[in-house]
């Protein structure tokens, strides 16, 4: 199952092809990794709201929330990911290159971010660090 | 002057993370506590756990309107001293362009980019998606915001 919000194709003159693909690949990889995706419509109202796509991990009663941010420009694009362990970090769509940085708190943690195996791990191992 | 208002800013910045350490103990602690009952009954959390996260979530809502807020403030006074005629009640999409225009005027060697302009009008959209809009509402983290802010009124 894979869930791409339906507000992402609503608006016309903005494309949000570069975030569609992200989640897409997160989702693919944390399926593969055997967590749930979902559109987080168990959730609360309230953080229903703050929620595109949940992923859980219901061994580890792990949890993350994406949602995508509204932009202005078709080359930019940002992703913000909650861990429910409390740590937040933002994916960000780099236009003139197309790859993703990873930001923690404004700061750079890594600028080549590729989601695929070894990168749906480390971000995972990056969120859920203790 | 934009000295001063970034000074704020850090000092926002500050006491919302002082704020979330707060509430981050606290559902730290009431995943704990919880932890047996949990096992026991659903294996969810508590309810009281499920407001702490609330809490957070409303905690960066709230200080990134703060900030959001602070600038415009600073922007419409701003303006008002070097606009011959501006408007009674200007939009933030006004004061962001107009406040560039002008910065960038007095030949500054740290010119607003439009980079910077472009970050600026994605905060003045998270708010009012905020507040009427059909998508996701989420800011982004307290501490981006404050680096865009940062980087806007360098």
């Amino acid at each position: 199952m894979i869930v791409i919000p339906e507000w992402l194709d609503e608006t016309s003159k903005i494309k949000y092809e570069n975030e569609k693909s992200m989640l897409e690949a997160i989702e693919l990889y944390a399926q593969d990794d055997g967590w749930k995706v979902s559109d987080g419509s168990d959730l609360s109202p309230f953080m229903r709201q703050r929620t595109d796509v949940l992923l859980e991990d219901t061994k580890e009663e792990s949890s993350l929330r994406l949602a995508v941010l509204v932009k202005s420009s078709n080359n930019r694009g940002m992703i913000r990911v909650d861990a429910s362990y409390l740590l937040t970090v933002v994916l960000v769509y780099q236009g003139k290159k197309p790859i993703w940085r990873v930001e923690a708190a404004g700061i750079r943690v890594l600028d080549n971010f590729m989601m695929d195996s070894a990168g749906w791990k480390w971000l995972v191992n990056l969120l859920f660090q203790q | 002057m934009s000295k001063e208002l970034i000074a704020k800013f850090d000092r926002i910045h500050v006491e919302y993370e002082t704020a979330r350490d707060l509430l981050n103990t606290k559902s730290m602690e009431e995943r704990k506590s919880k932890t047996h009952q949990n096992d026991l009954s659903s294996g969810r959390p508590s309810l009281r756990s499920d407001i702490i996260l609330d809490a957070i979530n409303t905690l960066n809502d709230a200080y990134a309107l703060i900030l959001i807020a602070t600038a415009e403030a600073f922007m419409r006074e701003y303006l008002q001293s070097h606009l011959s005629v501006s408007p009674r009640n200007p939009n933030l999409s006004f004061l962001i362009k107009q406040y560039r225009i002008m910065f960038n005027k007095t030949n500054p060697t740290n010119k607003i980019t439009t980079e910077r302009y472009i970050e600026f009008n994605e905060l003045r959209e998270q708010r009012n998606n905020y507040a009427h809009g059909i998508r996701t509402k989420v800011f982004l983290p307290v501490g981006k915001i404050v680096s865009i802010l940062g980087k806007f009124f360098h």
